[in-house]
């Protein structure tokens, strides 16, 4: 059911705004109303920035926390804590961005050592520290590279010119070469040489040797190494702290949500509007007397042009289907709930579509155990329990096609009511009946609706007219009901002919707009045919399911004699089994689940549903890995 | 072997084949769009899971429509129809074209709207169940097929 809803109207102390967004968020009751033009917000630059910073921290830690545990533990914190304890959790994030960035910093170091060691690796070779490599008065030296194709016309030219080399390292910039040349001839030589691409590479006025500059670049990579490992042992005991950045992430997004609450403030005092459920108003209320003594609260019925946020509540079994609706559009807050009319065929309709005794049990012990062990929270929570509840009516059909794993089985003498595979005919009127039926109820909301709202002639133009066409249409395939299928038809049909066009005072257009509403009917026929598709899914999956069997069983061959072969083969096809029906099951689930709300979207919400609502999104705590606040 | 089973056969041959090439093409072709989303928002993966298998179900129908035909061509019991009549396995053929044909197309076509739902997905990720909505109902024409082949096969013999 659409619970009613109270608007909240609250002036407050300027100095007790921040108190009072702060309870009301811990309340979690109201919904507060913006007003475009004078509602104004708190800036939250500063919490958006620490939100990037504490998820970016958390991605870097992420490789150095623990696996998370196979069962699930709660996350709770204490309601104080998580109010009030934000510095250190803060100074924690500082202390491993630091941590982090000078692991960042020192590789990009290391980078540069790589680099130079590449450099000077061909000179290591040269005894001469780099600053006495310079030009004596009857000697020029030269160091640089030449291509190794070269290397003989290097060795040829400096021959012939009577000059001193010696061939040093190879790298992928060539041969490195040292040589001297006779000052005289120094041009000459230089000349020949350019026409085999020699480089010139002058080397660094160092008092050292290449050698000696090697080591001492390796000893600094090797510090750097040894401090980057400190550094990120330093991180791993960082990341048994993580689960503070996380609760962090949480306190600072919570309090980006309070800062970002629209109000509307005056000189001295600041004023709140919000939307609350009609049953919850004490708890506001107490929120706010927790604040402060001076303030002025009111609450009042929504006006007829105000459209409150759609809060539905619903029980148990109901609930997790809200979801399916919901995803679709919310329920107006003056329309009737669907939820309670779809989830039921939803249910049946999905049990249908999967329909094989053992898939059921396996959905509804799978679903359940992962409910149990990993604790999902809000929609996947939801949806899991659709699909565990799904699992009973996928038993349910799944015996009355005496489909156990894709197994014909027929324990206790229980003859198979249906087979898809056997009786496609009956299956496909079974599935258009369904339809017909679902079609119907979703005409009964619609009447119930009008009810509601007193227009009778709607209830009885516009649904009864509609459902006398269609159970008369049914009637008239059963040779027995014949005769009555053809007069409820043709009352309803002339209902519709006479009434839908009740708006126009003119008689012949009211009825050309009847006669106009008659041809509707095409559109209920296309509806109704549209549920053929649960006879092309539960066939899909048997048959998806027996070809599994079938395989496996090629592979399992004869059991009757026994041998070494026959485990070997056993186990190979116990393999098939279970990828074959592993796949089959979560294909089965997938179509199951997009074509059982397609048939709630379309042909079902099409008959009465608006969707014309919001959701109710109240201020409260944004928890993303908190799971539960202990409020004392 | 008679040319009626023969013909029965390439039939439900095509209706695996046309079909699961329509499929493969489509779930590739919403593959490749998912890619570019999740590399850049991986936590949109199993949403878009969903909206990539979209186009995978056309494969599976032809199959079905195979195995089908193996079923009442007596392939499955070990006891094959060897004497069908020319006229019967034509019919067979003719069974195993609507979901032949419009699989591969509806495939095809059903994988440009989920790539389209994959990109409002993107941009709006709480729009994806509307994506999936509206992707899916490309699929009736595909189901539509499916079951005039169902009933035409198992109506034959």
């Amino acid at each position: 059911m659409i619970v009613p809803m109270k608007k909240v109207q609250i002036v407050v102390l300027k100095e007790d705004h921040e108190q009072l967004m702060l309870n009301l968020q811990k309340t979690g009751e109201v919904m507060l109303i913006e007003h475009p033009e004078i509602s104004q917000k708190s800036d939250a630059t500063t919490e958006e920035i620490m939100l990037q910073r504490t998820r970016k921290t958390l991605g870097l830690l992420k490789k150095y926390r623990d696996k998370p545990k196979f069962v699930k533990e709660l996350n709770k914190v204490d309601y104080d804590d998580f109010v009030s304890n934000i510095d250190q959790r803060i100074e924690l994030l500082e202390k491993i961005e630091e941590t982090y960035e000078e692991i960042q910093h020192l590789k990009a170091d290391n980078a540069t050592l790589q680099e130079t060691l590449k450099t000077y690796q061909p000179w290591e070779q040269l005894t001469v520290p780099f600053d006495k490599i310079v030009n004596t008065k009857y000697a020029y030296l030269h160091t640089g590279f030449i291509e190794p194709r070269y290397c003989q016309d290097f060795i040829r030219i400096l021959d012939e010119h009577g000059s001193e080399y010696e061939l040093l390292g190879k790298t992928y910039d060539g041969q490195a070469v040292f040589f001297a040349n006779y000052y005289a001839d120094d041009l000459a030589v230089m000349e020949s040489l350019r026409a085999f691409n020699f480089t010139e590479n002058a080397l660094p006025k160092l008092p050292l040797t290449a050698n000696q500059l090697l080591s001492e670049k390796e000893a600094q990579l090797q510090a750097n190494n040894d401090r980057i490992k400190e550094l990120e042992e330093a991180l791993a005991q960082y990341a048994k702290h993580a689960g503070d950045l996380e609760i962090l992430t949480d306190q600072v997004s919570s309090i980006e949500v309070r800062k970002t609450a629209p109000v509307i403030p005056t000189d001295a005092t600041v004023y709140v509007e919000g939307w609350v459920r009609h049953d919850r108003v004490d708890k506001v209320i107490e929120a706010i007397k927790e604040t402060t003594d001076i303030f002025d609260c009111e609450f009042s019925d929504p006006l007829p042009d105000e459209l409150p946020p759609t809060v539905t509540q619903n029980n148990r079994f109901v609930a997790p289907f809200e979801i399916i609706t919901n995803m679709f559009a919310t329920p107006s807050p003056y329309e009737v709930d669907p939820n309670p009319m779809m989830s039921f065929w939803y249910w049946i309709i999905f049990g249908i579509m999967m329909g094989d005794a053992g898939y059921g049990l396996v959905m509804l012990l799978f679903f359940w155990a992962f409910i149990k062990i990993k604790k999902p929270k809000g929609n996947t929570l939801n949806l899991y329990k659709i699909l565990m509840y799904s699992g009973i009516t996928t038993m349910i059909w799944g015996i009355v096609f005496g489909s156990y794993f894709g197994f014909e089985w027929h324990p206790f003498g229980l003859k198979p009511l249906l087979t898809p595979l056997n009786n496609p005919l009956e299956m496909l009127v079974m599935s258009l009946v369904i339809g017909g039926l679902h079609i119907i109820s979703g005409l009964l909301v619609k009447a119930y609706d009008n009810f509601r709202k007193k227009d009778f002639v709607a209830v009885f133009s516009d649904s009864l007219s509609w459902i006398l066409l269609l159970v008369g249409i049914g009637f008239f395939f059963l040779p027995q009901l014949s005769n009555i299928g053809k007069y409820l038809a043709l009352a309803g049909a002339l209902i519709i002919v006479f009434f839908a066009g009740r708006k126009n005072r003119n008689p012949v257009k009211r009825i050309g707009s009847g006669l106009y509403s008659l041809y509707g009917a095409t559109g209920y026929m296309s509806d109704i045919l549209s549920y053929s598709r649960i006879l092309a899914l539960s066939m899909s999956s048997g048959v998806i399911a027996l070809v599994m069997n079938l395989l496996a069983q090629m592979v399992q061959g004869d059991l009757s004699t026994f041998s070494f072969m026959t485990i070997i083969k056993l186990l190979m096809a116990m393999v098939v089994y279970f990828v074959g029906h592993v796949f089959n099951l979560a294909m089965g689930l997938l179509s199951a689940y997009v074509h059982a709300s397609r048939l709630q979207y379309i042909e079902f919400f099409g008959k009465f549903y608006e969707g014309s609502g919001y959701a109710f999104t109240p201020l409260e705590n944004k928890l993303t890995y908190i799971d539960e606040l202990n409020v004392n | 072997m008679s040319t009626g089973l023969l013909i029965a056969i390439i039939g439900a041959l095509l209706s695996t084949i046309v079909a699961g090439l329509g499929s493969a093409i489509g779930v590739q072709m919403a593959g490749k769009a998912a890619t570019g989303v999740v590399s850049e928002r991986p936590e949109l993966f199993g949403k878009l899971l969903i909206l990539q298998a979209l186009p995978g179900t056309q494969g599976i129908y032809g199959f079905l429509v195979s195995v089908l035909v193996f079923v009442e061509l007596g392939f499955l019991s070990g006891s094959p129809e060897l004497a069908l009549e020319t006229a019967k396995g034509w019919a067979f053929f003719g069974a195993c074209m609507p979901i032949t044909i419009i699989g591969l197309l509806s495939a095809l076509y059903q994988a440009r709207m989920a790539v389209y739902s994959i990109q409002m997905t993107a941009k709006q990720p709480d729009a994806a169940a509307k994506g999936m909505t509206m992707t899916v109902l490309v699929e009736t024409y595909a189901i539509l097929a499916l079951l005039v082949s169902i009933l035409l096969v198992t109506n034959i013999i």
